[in-house]
């Protein structure tokens, strides 16, 4: 009856621990401005996704980087900053001509991977932590967290209300696609309309399943409290070794970068010790769900 | 004392002047399986949400009379305590999953009615494993086919060990044999633990031998109520859509007793002094000879096929984001003329080959000709001339202030408004009295109807229909089959994804079955659904020995009278 081969168990991580590794990782794609340390650090989410045997997530999070790689490095290629290495120039229409600069390229791939890399960081804290019972059962936050965490899911399902909407109304001849900007216009407004109204539904329907399980109705018991284990231990060790390491190497300038007039790197000497501290401590739950899925000792010892 | 009671319970929604129930008197006894059978509109769910505690609190609106639950008024009685003691299992499983995780889910309604975690987590364990559930943990739901998600949100009712168990349509979204498997498990839990089980259908196909007592519901009234053996005998014939293939075919052969299942109508004919000395004597030919001669043989369908394709597929692969392959392979001709119906289990790819065929989906291997065109080349809105699509979310053809400008404006989209065409259209959906309403106020068995009129007004040479019958009684299924008949004799293609065999069967000129995303059959309905005896009619269950090509109880009748006249 299901489809597809039933998922290989992969450890549970504390949120703490989960959540703390994907903060840290967040902190240094926005610290950073190294395009080696950026790629690497773009990747790592990928890496721990694909050791835990979520390739699909993978594979997902890797188009959506691709796109808007693509479209940052056009973007900055055109309108950057001047630098001093030319590649080649050419004219556009409308803009005039235009210089592209290696140091616009580089720097334009440095955000990329930099975008990239914190969309994956979400995509692994997503996976790793169910974001709805955490909220549920935070000590910080009340009953109406709940209420904010489906208000959240009804995103991706008004998403999906309006691209059959559109499909629909598409397929009737709407002119919405077919009758030129004015008529689709006109035609918008009604759309909108009836969106509204069935996000609406949607609420009333996800409220009244809400009430019939009792959502509500007292103070709710916790029957899965949060475990924490060795390998919370290990991956916490990790992260804040990273974390001591990687500021360190900011502090020192190890991994600073400059862009423009001219790309200037620091000594690969200084850079190549901090680079192997933040991979490292930050690539311990990627080692740990690798080992996982191959290691029985791994398994029974974290 | 009755579990759970109305006394005279009328019930008007907020600004509606016409009562959604009226003067509702019904008691359920500690384990009796109550199966509520009416049309679309009739009050079933708003009598099941009364039975929940969910209406008026939830919804609003007047109230006269009373629902008591052991004897204490329910509007007394605390949310918490409900929830511990009434489960309720809703339609659409897609809108009552909350969490990702098996066990959170299940653990949901505990958790709010405040059980200790040890006993949560006993409970958890227990539920999962009885409904079979244990090797899915781990796995997102939204993983799980349209069969498991709905039985996740069974167990998740059933965790609380209610004593009163409501189910709202639960089957409504799942193929035959999911479908069937659920209600084997809601049999074995009211034979075996003494659940008390009330169940709103449409269809009583697959459950009407489960229940103790039918209640039929018709505008909000109870119009009858009894054991489902005499259900035949009030409803034959001014209500025989309601009876499933088999009883009706007995009610109609004045048989002096309603078999539930195919076992007991195998049973039965040979019992019936006629047709039990008839059938065993009757030949090979004179069987043939009996078929040929009825008034609507399967043969005469597909009489309007012309040799006109007007949707072509070659080698059509189509693979969704996150690698998930919904097509393989898959090669297609549709012709003007003929009404095909696609059936096969959730998820095995059957609206996407209606959204390849509307343009909607590309392929993306292969090529797929519609109305001559690649539709790579053309886009949903060109397209949009010649094809009608009606998807599965009827909502979201909703769009305009009245039921009447809704229809008229898919002509006005296209450039040729036409309220003649418009009236017609509205006069065959039994549209006319709700024509000034907004459609988003109508039951879903008339939104529906809204829908397909909306699709149809244009005339449109390859209508493309997903699950059509969803949401419609019996009834009005009927009616839909008559109307597109009408469109295939005037050389229309009718594609229609469905769930509905029974629907497939009296209606269609070609059956293809789609599994894993590959067509597995593709033939006359009577040849394909012989092969396939899990999705196949009750009547060719029942006659598929002698008549294997009879499928309908019309078909069926017309040839066991010949067999008893002795003029086969």
């Amino acid at each position: 009856m299901r489809r597809g081969r039933a998922a290989p168990a992969s450890p549970v991580l504390h949120p703490v621990s989960a959540l703390t590794h994907a903060g840290v990782l967040v902190l240094f794609l926005l610290l950073y401005a190294h395009p080696v340390l950026l790629l690497l650090l773009a990747l790592l989410p990928g890496l721990t996704l694909a050791a835990r045997g979520e390739i699909r997530a993978w594979r997902r999070q890797l188009a959506w980087g691709l796109t808007f790689a693509l479209f940052i490095v056009a973007f900055n290629g055109l309108f950057g900053g001047v630098g001093s290495t030319e590649v080649f120039s050419f004219f556009l229409p409308l803009v005039g001509r235009r210089t592209i600069y290696l140091e616009r390229l580089v720097y334009g791939l440095a955000m990329a991977f930099r975008l990239a890399g914190i969309i994956g960081a979400f995509a692994l804290a997503d996976d790793l932590v169910d974001l709805e019972r955490l909220l549920y059962f935070s000590p910080f936050a009340g009953r109406s967290s709940l209420t904010a965490a489906l208000t959240l899911s009804l995103i991706p399902r008004l998403n999906r209300s309006a691209r059959t909407l559109l499909e629909v109304q598409a397929s009737r001849g709407a002119p919405l696609t077919a009758g030129g900007l004015r008529r689709g216009m006109r035609a918008a407004g009604p759309l909108l309309a009836a969106l509204t109204e069935t996000a609406l539904e949607d609420s009333l329907d996800m409220a009244e399943v809400l009430t019939a399980r009792g959502y509500g109705s007292g103070r709710p018991t916790n029957f899965r409290p949060e475990r924490w284990h060795l390998r919370d231990s290990i991956i916490l060790l990790g992260t804040v070794s990273a974390l001591a390491v990687g500021l360190a190497g900011v502090r020192t300038g190890a991994t600073s970068f400059t862009y423009y007039p001219a790309l200037v790197a620091p000594a690969w000497a200084d850079f190549l010790p901090v680079l192997a501290g933040v991979l490292g401590g930050l690539g311990v739950p990627a080692f740990i769900f690798w080992g996982w899925r191959r290691c029985r000792w791994l398994r029974v010892t974290i | 004392m009755p579990l759970v009671a109305c006394d005279h319970l009328t019930y008007f929604y907020p600004g509606a002047a016409c009562a959604a129930l009226k003067d509702i008197d019904l008691a359920v006894n500690p384990g009796e399986f109550v199966l509520i059978l009416g049309g679309s509109g009739s009050g079933k769910s708003t009598l099941l949400r009364f039975l929940a505690g969910l209406a008026p609190a939830f919804s609003g609106g007047r109230v006269r009379g009373r629902v008591l639950f052991k004897g204490r008024d329910m509007a007394e009685i605390k949310r918490r305590e409900l929830v511990r003691r009434i489960g309720f299992v809703f339609q659409d499983p897609d809108r009552s999953l909350l969490f990702r995780d098996l066990e959170a889910e299940v653990a949901f309604g505990l958790e709010n009615a405040g059980f200790p975690p040890a006993e949560i987590r006993r409970r958890v364990a227990e539920t999962i494993s009885a409904l079979g559930l244990s090797e899915y943990r781990g796995v997102p739901l939204t993983e799980l086919s349209g069969g498991l998600r709905q039985k996740v949100t069974l167990a998740a009712a059933l965790a609380l060990r209610p004593e009163l168990l409501l189910l709202d349509e639960p089957t409504a979204e799942l193929d035959p044999v999911a479908a069937a498997d659920f209600f084997h498990v809601l049999k074995d839990l009211n034979a075996d633990f003494g659940l008390t089980v009330v169940l709103a259908e449409q269809r009583a196909d697959r459950c009407l031998p489960l229940a103790d007592r039918v209640v039929v519901l018709e505008e909000g009234r109870i119009a009858w109520q009894g054991p489902p053996r005499a259900l035949a005998r009030w409803a034959w014939p001014q209500h025989a859509w309601l009876l499933p293939p088999v009883p009706r075919l007995f009610a109609s052969l004045n048989a002096p007793a309603a078999p539930l299942t195919v076992k007991e109508g195998k049973k039965l004919l040979k019992l019936l002094p006629e047709l039990g000395r008839a059938l065993p004597l009757l030949s090979g030919e004179r069987r043939e000879r009996a078929a040929l001669r009825t008034s609507s043989p399967p043969e005469s369908r597909g009489a309007e096929r012309a040799a006109r394709p007007v949707a072509v597929l070659e080698r059509v692969q189509v693979v969704y984001a996150g690698g998930v392959e919904a097509l393989r392979e898959v090669d297609l001709t549709l012709e003007a003329g003929e009404l095909v119906c696609i059936l096969g289990e959730n998820g095995a790819g059957k609206s996407t080959l209606l959204r390849v065929l509307a343009g909607l989906t590309l392929p993306t291997r292969g090529r797929a000709l519609v109305l001559g065109r690649d539709t790579r080349r053309a886009k949903a809105g060109v397209l949009a001339q010649g094809v009608g699509y009606l998807a599965q979310d009827t909502t979201a053809y909703l769009v305009a202030e009245t039921v009447a400008e809704e229809v008229a404006s898919t002509l006005e989209n296209l450039g040729r408004p036409d309220a003649t065409r418009v009236a017609a259209e509205l006069a065959l959906f039994h549209l006319e009295e709700v024509a000034g309403r907004n459609p988003r106020d109508l039951s879903l068995g008339q939104r529906k109807a809204v829908a397909l009129a909306a699709t149809l007004v244009r005339d449109p040479e390859l209508i493309l229909l997903d699950e059509p019958t969803r949401g419609l009684s019996a009834d009005r299924r009927e009616e839909l089959g008559r109307v597109l008949r009408e469109y295939v004799r005037a050389g229309r293609a009718v594609v229609a994804v469905t769930h509905d065999v029974e629907f497939a069967a009296q209606w269609a000129d070609r059956v293809i079955f789609l599994f894993g995303g590959r067509v597995a059959a593709d033939g006359p309905p009577a040849a394909t659904f012989a092969a396939s005896p899990f999705y196949a009619p009750q009547i060719q269950q029942l006659l598929g020995d002698l008549f294997p090509e009879v499928m309908e109880p019309k078909q069926a009748y017309e040839i066991l009278s010949r067999v008893v006249a002795g003029s086969a």
